[in-house]
């Protein structure tokens, strides 16, 4: 033990006085508002939160598996359309026939250096 | 160095009537803790009637939150929590605390009379650890108070304070350093 440490013994030996003990307690007493309630367990608000969650999820899986329904295909395929256009009758989704009309548009429209070649010729 | 521990414990089965709101129950929780969290204030804030606002809103937190107490920590440990955080907020607040001019004289005689055994006027107590903790950073006075006033471990520090072992050793290592320098001006090495 140094100086230093015996010097914080020597302090630490001194205890306050706590005057009026009884007073401040009456007063604390007297103050007590109404308890808060006790802790609820975690769990049952991890569930609702998962159940909830889950539930969001299968809800956008219905909307996004909804925006690829053979219902929107039919529709697409009764449409009257230029014979350019029939190999879209064969598409089984929409996403497959978005694919297939931006081939045929990308063929139909030539690009730049394909219209350059022509009139260098 | 001499341990004024956390020595006060209390049966579970006054804790779980507090619990139910038994009032009586709780007066007797004070009684039993009251000196203990006052003598803690006291120390950290060097003020008798700003350690008793603190040892009342402390035991009014209790009172309130004690149905969110954990038993596995250890009551006493969770009572020097609250009162600690409430101490730490007053001297954060504080943004200078001059000593006062009669705190040296105080700490001089003190230092001079190392035979005495006389008890100290809580004035004359406030005024050496107001003297010796001045310039210390609000963390590092709580550090230095709770280990080398109080006598805690440096693990109940580090679950009262929050802070990780390393933050609790480097403030108490500043905080000493800081108070060495400081006796040393009155020639004490």
């Amino acid at each position: 033990m140094n100086d230093l440490d015996n010097i914080f013994e020597r302090i630490a030996a001194q205890q306050p006085t706590l005057a009026d003990a009884d007073a401040l307690c009456d007063r604390i007493m007297a103050n007590l508002p109404p308890q808060q309630p006790k802790a609820r367990p975690l769990w049952p608000m991890v569930t609702a939160w998962l159940s909830s969650a889950a539930a969001i999820a299968l809800l956008v899986l219905c909307v996004l598996s909804a925006n690829d329904s053979p219902v929107e295909l039919e529709r697409v395929a009764t449409v009257s359309v230029p014979s350019v256009y029939e190999p879209l009758r064969s598409a089984r989704t929409l996403n497959e026939a978005r694919a297939m009309l931006a081939d045929i548009n990308a063929r139909r429209s030539p690009s730049i250096s394909t219209i350059k070649k022509h009139f260098a010729r | 160095m001499n341990n004024t521990k956390i020595m006060e414990t209390i049966s579970n089965d006054i804790i779980e009537r507090c619990r139910c709101g038994d009032r009586d129950a709780f007066r007797s929780v004070v009684q039993t803790f009251q000196p203990m969290v006052f003598r803690l204030a006291f120390r950290l804030l060097c003020d008798e009637d700003e350690a008793k606002d603190v040892v009342q809103e402390t035991f009014i937190r209790v009172w309130m939150n004690i149905g969110r107490y954990d038993a596995a920590q250890r009551f006493t440990t969770w009572i020097f929590t609250i009162a600690t955080r409430l101490c730490l907020d007053r001297l954060k607040s504080r943004h200078f605390t001059e000593p006062l001019s009669g705190d040296e004289d105080c700490l001089s005689r003190f230092m001079a009379d190392d035979s005495a055994e006389r008890s100290l006027e809580n004035q004359e107590l406030a005024s050496i650890i107001r003297r010796l903790a001045d310039g210390l950073s609000p963390k590092q006075r709580l550090v230095f108070t709770l280990i080398c006033l109080e006598g805690l471990s440096s693990a109940e520090v580090e679950q009262i304070t929050g802070l990780d072992g390393d933050k609790v050793k480097s403030n108490l290592y500043v905080a000493r350093k800081t108070v060495r320098e400081k006796l040393k001006r009155f020639g004490y090495e």
